[in-house]
């Protein structure tokens, strides 16, 4: 495992081809809203929640 | 995190090629902490399928500059839009670069 992978340099990384898993929350920006946004950067939505924070 | 959620996210990066990216919607900075902990170096509550596991996956909040950038512009709009403003987005940008640096 590379250090990239862990602590990811925002300003290279790219989603692009990536899987991505999006939590959202009910309170702040839903998994669905999420999702949409995911696709727009080029990467693949694996799982998409919604969660409410207790 | 739902235990559900976790044993879902425990599954797909087992089975994964490449470690999944994680993509957070959380509306503060306590609960972007709790959730990106989880999936970085285990469940800080020890309640669920993630406890003791480093997943150690590359994790990003949605109000993230980098990720306004990198996504199309009418659709972060669409979606994230004022609650840019109405979230405490200084609070959780701090939390994220915190957790990368530690």
């Amino acid at each position: 495992m590379n250090q990239t992978e862990r602590r990811p340099d925002l300003d290279d990384f790219s989603f692009e081809g990536r899987e991505i898993i999006v939590l959202g929350e009910r309170d702040g920006i839903g998994g669905p809203a999420l999702a949409e946004i995911a696709a727009s950067m080029g990467g693949t939505v694996v799982l998409s929640a919604t969660e409410c924070f207790v | 995190m739902d235990l559900g959620t976790q044993a879902q996210v425990l599954e797909i990066s087992k089975k994964a090629e490449a470690k999944p990216v994680v993509l957070l919607g959380s509306p503060d900075p306590d609960s972007t902490e709790l959730t990106a902990m989880t999936v970085m170096s285990g469940d800080p509550t020890y309640s669920g399928p993630l406890a003791g596991v480093q997943l150690e996956l590359p994790v990003f909040h949605v109000l993230e500059d980098a990720i306004e950038v990198a996504s199309d512009a009418s659709v972060y709009e669409e979606h994230v839009g004022v609650m840019k403003e109405a979230l405490d987005a200084d609070g959780i940008r701090a939390t994220m670069a915190r957790l990368r640096q530690s």
